[in-house]
């Protein structure tokens, strides 16, 4: 298993690179210019020097070699010396071409933001999905079941910014109920700010934890349905074993094997698919943030983050595919 | 219902004949009446008429995208399937497009290929061709997988082996044996591709990077209707309704579909 | 003059002051009005405007970072940091015109308590024109060759030739005072490296930055040493960016999260829905900014191949007069102002709308549509339709053209009726839209920038960077036409060339006088305008919104917007 383990690394490695210079590649390729966003009466010998002083006059190769040599030498020795206490030496980090900061620290301070609001509408949404779907399987064909399908399928099928254009104007506008606006700045110190904080991600969770609720309700139900199929079920009623103790100890726990690698998929992909819920409700997190860099072509940050992204969906298979291993222990490893 | 929605918008001229591009100074932001069913624009263009025309980019987007994956995921799933050395670099090649953060990637794509395509094909062709590309290319993999483990439980089948021991050649062993085995797990990944499709163009054209505004689609349409949420809520909840409506109900279609072919759901 | 003109006008409101002070003397503690809440959907990225130059980061900045002189609302000139304006008249200003010399008040700190001096004037000089220092705002500092200080609160701008309008650089909010002693280890090609620096200056403004996080929020806390006793009356500024111009209104207008929201260019109809709940009012102000179309010149046809859009091919049929003209005349500018921008723009005839002494008045009246009139002389310069496909022609020349703009909601309904109109006088027009990343940026290698027209017909917003008109008329200068020689990087995107014109304009950069200087500016304005290489279609306003609760705002259009944050107050509506 831990050779196993290793192959998967060992082949992670040529994958990302491979990602990087695709992601690379299409950006410096691309038309667009990061000096579009300045006003026009800016002249345009000021734009090229100011270009120029973004290294954007570097051949192509040599600004990859220097990105990858920040991503993989200098960012890691800087977060190490960081958490050391290290005072930092004068290494060029990766600079984000719009605020001219280091990209890593923009993410840093994202980071809280996108954890809390997606990483509670994730586990809100798991935790309701679970029990919906072993019930609905449970129930199969039932007026429960048909409710909850229903529910699922209207999940998947609302448009996240529909459902939040909806939602936003029905609790803050017209009722007045929560923010519309969020509040990155926001400290939770007491009570009262701790109301707050519930009342400005309330919409946010809502909208992110219906998606999340209705792909894995959609996942449970079946692999539910798959499981009480099977004969150890029936073997186990034979013997006399309460529902109770079939539903929750034998089949609930062997179709959990399928949902749990759902879920650790998932992680990743509620970072880059959360892009649209934050910028509709300003949670401005890492979503927000690829898409201003985007749009104003913020190469380094754009491809630091898309990098990020496929380190963590590679990391997420790795473990869907162990947790398999473990849970499961038909499952060989070739 | 999705019969209803795609003969509706199919047939859009018939049904109602006023042009969505029509501009009527005179009628502009009008409520909804008997001249205009569900209002008009700020240039005084008709919403029904726009709504029509708009479902056919957006189902026409969302049918060749599905088209493009299909057949993407079709391809790799059969060969890695039947052929064994085929097997490792196209499933590493599967893993890799999974391991691609899929909707930035897509807004780069798009982003940055929108200007220099659209200048070559024309605006309306140029995104539509990258736009249906670029969700096909991103979208296929799941279907490979799907079908690449159905085509293997398949080849161990004795009526395959039989076929492959009186020497019939790849070629018609894929079209003779293979594809009308796999059509129904196909069918099913096709009609999800559609509803995620139809989602994918909706959320781009929302983000201001699908088609260009003077070309309506379902998700151009919700995205101005949005701020017309309070005056004009209709402008909104058309086109949204409209896109939940199709997912749903090609999903539903989806899921059906998959109930009544997949023995194993009948159990219990 | 101006001067007299401030005195008389500040002279009430003393009076009123030292009334009302008295009785409210325990209420005139800085700070004591809490919290002002601003909503700027485009975030803040960086708070050194010397390194970005977009308007988000240079407002954002303006509540720290302050310049010698501001533009008010009327784009009169004031006095800020400076005891006065130097004028040829009070000797500020040599005769020979290459010489300013500016007097910092006495007295004014930093808000860490060191004083501001004539050195760090200079120093910010030598900060945005060191070399590899990429400063967003050299060209404020062209042809400043020196910056001496003869006493601690004494500047001397020597420029290397005449200047009759020296008040580029630390007049209006691109380029304020940077502390001397924050950014002394930041010069040159360290500038961008200074992440610390740029993310919270040292000012003299009201405010302090607290926290910044850049593309996100921004806090600022009451400068304890500000100039002004009892002022900013708020003690701290939360600045959040993010969303959308919609969220923004809705948070202000509709449900009272925010105190004041910027630049919302919605639909009329949609802020007019907005403002009815009563919550906030919308505020306009207007400059110089100019929505127009612009025709073409040159012949943009591809097969020229090197000669494509240069100025020694004049084009078909857009350098016949009467066709720019006719096309000119078929728009309904009115009918345009309204379903674009509604209160927030105002039809224009001129392309200079802005101060009123710059405003030509001979061109009133373009403004009424006139289809029958276009027909006429489009007939009567030859062309017709002859061969009745709808589109006139004139020896083999079609009336055919493509028009192109960059993507954005407003601008493609603009097309839509443009092209809908020339249709009616039988003028056929293709569309395009180009992303505003490529359109409007200024790389050589793409076919579809504004600069390199291949096109007939394209439409965009420009205005003049401050009220004085010289750089901005200087655009349409015969030389400054893009080619593949300068690397299409010139401003004259018309490809206009008239040697009276440039005569013109000479005569400008070397009139000293208000008077006259605005004479000739009227000029060239109506040259542009007659001659129709531009036509002029909307002014635009800024468009912002502020809560009923909010008091002291004055939308200003000409310098920040935030320029007098330090008045602001809370009222009971």
């Amino acid at each position: 298993m831990l050779s196993y383990a290793l192959r998967r690394l060992a082949f992670a490695l040529p994958t990302l690179l491979t990602i990087s210079v695709v992601v690379f590649a299409l950006m410096a390729l691309a038309p667009g210019d990061p000096m579009a966003q300045l006003p026009l009466t800016i002249p345009a010998e000021v734009r090229a020097e100011m270009r120029s002083a973004l290294g954007l006059d570097a051949p192509l190769h040599q600004r990859y070699g220097m990105w990858l040599w920040q991503m993989v030498v200098i960012e890691p020795r800087v977060a190490i010396e960081a958490l050391l206490g290290i005072e930092g030496n004068d290494a060029t980090r990766i600079l984000s071409w719009q605020t001219r900061g280091p990209v890593f620290q923009l993410i840093a301070q994202r980071l809280p933001q996108t954890l809390t609001v997606l990483g509670l509408a994730y586990v809100l949404g798991i935790a309701i999905a679970l029990p919906l779907g072993i019930w609905s399987a449970y129930r199969h064909n039932s007026a429960f079941d048909r409710v909850a399908n229903g529910i699922a399928l209207l999940g998947v099928a609302v448009p996240p910014f529909f459902s939040a254009a909806i939602l936003i104007y029905i609790f803050a506008i017209r009722l007045d109920w929560v923010p519309s606006i969020y509040d990155t700045t926001l400290a939770v110190t007491d009570w009262s700010s701790a109301w707050a904080q519930v009342r400005q991600m309330a919409l946010p969770v809502v909208v992110l934890s219906l998606q999340t609720t209705a792909q894995i309700t959609r996942y449970m139900r079946a692999a539910m349905l798959d499981a009480l199929g099977q004969d150890y079920i029936r073997a186990a009623r034979a013997k006399g074993l309460s529902e109770r103790a079939v539903l929750i100890g034998q089949a609930a726990r062997n179709s959990m094997i399928p949902v749990v690698s759902v879920i650790a998929l998932g992680v990743p992909q509620i970072f880059a698919g959360a892009i649209i819920t934050e910028q509709v409700f300003g949670v401005n997190g890492i979503g927000q943030l690829l898409i201003t860099s985007l749009q104003a072509n913020d190469l380094p940050t754009v491809q630091t983050i898309t990098m990020l992204l496929a380190v963590l969906i590679v990391l997420a298979n790795l473990v869907a595919d162990l947790a398999y291993g473990l849970l499961d222990p038909r499952v060989r490893y070739e | 219902m999705l019969g209803l929605i795609v003969i509706t918008v199919g047939l859009g001229p018939w049904v109602w004949p006023l042009p969505a591009k029509l501009i009527d100074l005179g009628a502009r932001n009008a409520g909804p009446g008997w001249a205009h069913p569900l209002g008009t624009d700020q240039l005084g263009r008709d919403l029904l008429a726009q709504l029509l025309a708009g479902g056919r980019v957006s189902l026409a987007v969302a049918g060749a995208a599905m088209i493009v994956s299909i057949s993407l995921g079709t391809a790799l799933g059969v060969l890695s399937g039947m052929f064994r050395w085929l097997d490792g670099p196209l499933m590493r090649l599967t893993d890799l497009f999974l391991a691609l953060p899929v909707l930035p990637l897509l807004l780069i794509t798009v982003a940055l290929f929108r200007a220099p395509l659209s200048a070559a094909l024309g605006p309306e062709t140029g995104i539509f061709i990258l736009i249906v590309l670029a969700i096909g290319a991103t979208s296929w993999m799941s279907t490979a997988r799907i079908l690449r483990g159905e085509v293997r439980a398949l080849m161990a089948r004795d009526f395959i082996r039989a076929a492959r021991s009186t020497g019939t050649r790849n070629g018609a062993m894929i079209t003779r044996h293979v594809l009308p085995n796999i059509i129904g797990a196909l069918t099913v990944s096709a009609t999800l591709g559609v509803a995620s499709a139809i989602l994918m163009e909706s959320a781009l054209s929302f983000l201001g990077l699908g088609f260009p505004p003077d070309m309506a689609t379902w998700g151009r349409l919700l995205l101005d209707g949005t701020a017309h949420l309070g005056n004009h809520p209709g402008r909104a909840l058309w086109p949204g309704a409209l896109i939940t409506a199709t997912a749903l109900a090609v999903t539903w279609l989806g899921d059906g579909y998959r109930d009544q072919n997949d023995p194993r759901h009948h159990a219990r | 003059m101006q001067l007299h003109t401030l005195a008389f006008f500040v002279a009430p409101f003393i009076t009123l002051a030292s009334t009302v002070i008295p009785a409210h003397s325990s209420d005139a503690q800085q700070g004591r009005d809490g919290e002002v809440r601003i909503l700027y959907w485009q975030a803040p990225s960086i708070l050194n405007p010397y390194l970005s130059g977009g308007i988000k980061d240079v407002e954002a900045a303006s509540l720290v970072l302050e310049p010698l002189a501001r533009l008010n609302p009327d784009g009169v000139m004031t006095p800020w940091l400076a005891t006065e304006i130097p004028t040829l008249d009070n000797g500020g200003v040599s005769a020979d015109l290459t010489r300013i010399t500016w007097h910092l008040t006495p007295g004014l700190t930093w808000s860490d308590g060191s004083p501001l001096t004539a050195r760090d004037v200079q120093f910010t000089f030598q900060y945005c024109t060191a070399t590899d220092g990429a400063c967003a705002q050299k060209d404020k500092f062209r042809d400043l060759i020196s910056v001496e200080t003869p006493d601690d609160l004494t500047a001397v701008l020597q420029f290397s030739a005449p200047r009759p309008y020296p008040y580029g650089p630390f007049v209006g909010p691109q380029t304020p005072i940077l502390q001397a002693a924050q950014f002394a280890d930041c010069i040159g090609p360290r500038a961008p490296g200074c992440t610390e620096q740029n993310f919270a200056p040292i000012g003299t403004g009201p405010y302090t930055v607290q926290e910044f996080r850049p593309n996100d929020a921004v806090r600022f806390t009451a400068n304890p040493n500000y100039r002004d006793e009892g002022k900013p009356a708020f003690g701290s500024v939360m600045f959040k960016g993010g969303t959308d111009a919609n969220a923004a209104g809705r948070a202000v207008l509709e449900t009272g999260e925010f105190d004041y929201a910027w630049n919302l260019q919605l639909a009329p109809e949609v802020l007019d829905a907005m403002a009815a709940r009563g919550k906030g009012s919308i505020i306009t102000a207007f400059s110089t900014l100019v929505e127009r179309i612009t025709f073409n010149m040159t012949n943009p046809d591809p097969a020229l191949g090197e000669d494509r859009a240069t100025l020694g091919e004049p084009h078909p049929a857009l350098s016949d007069l009467a066709v720019r003209q006719a096309l000119a005349m078929a728009l309904d500018r009115d009918v345009m102002t309204q379903i674009g921008y509604g209160p927030t723009g105002r039809t224009t005839c001129n392309i200079i709308p802005a101060p009123p002494i710059y405003a030509s008045s001979a061109n009133d009246g373009c403004a009424a549509q006139d289809l029958e009139g276009a027909r006429a002389l489009l007939s009567s310069a030859g062309w017709v339709d002859s061969d009745g496909d709808g589109v006139r022609q004139r020896d083999g020349t079609h009336l055919r053209f493509t028009f192109q703009t960059s993507t954005n909601a407003v601008r493609q309904n603009f097309q839509l009726l443009a092209k809908e109109w020339w249709r009616q006088i039988g003028v056929a027009t293709e569309l395009r839209n180009i992303d505003a990343s490529v359109f409007f940026g200024s790389d050589p290698s793409s076919p579809d920038t504004m600069q390199k027209f291949y096109a007939d017909i394209e439409m965009y917003a420009g205005a003049s960077d401050g009220p004085d008109p010289a750089s901005y008329l200087g655009q349409w200068a015969c030389g400054r036409a893009p080619s593949p020689d300068n690397a299409w990087q010139g401003s004259n995107v018309a490809r206009f060339c008239d040697p009276e014109y440039d005569t013109l304009l000479d005569k400008l950069t070397q009139t000293a006088g208000l008077a006259e200087r605005a004479e000739i500016a009227r000029q060239m304005n109506d040259m542009l305008v007659q001659n129709y290489v531009v036509v002029p279609l909307v002014d635009r306003g800024r468009v912002s919104a502020r809560s009923n609760s909010l008091a002291g705002v004055q939308i200003n259009a000409w310098d920040s917007e935030l320029w007098n944050i330090a008045e602001w107050r809370r009222v009971t509506p």
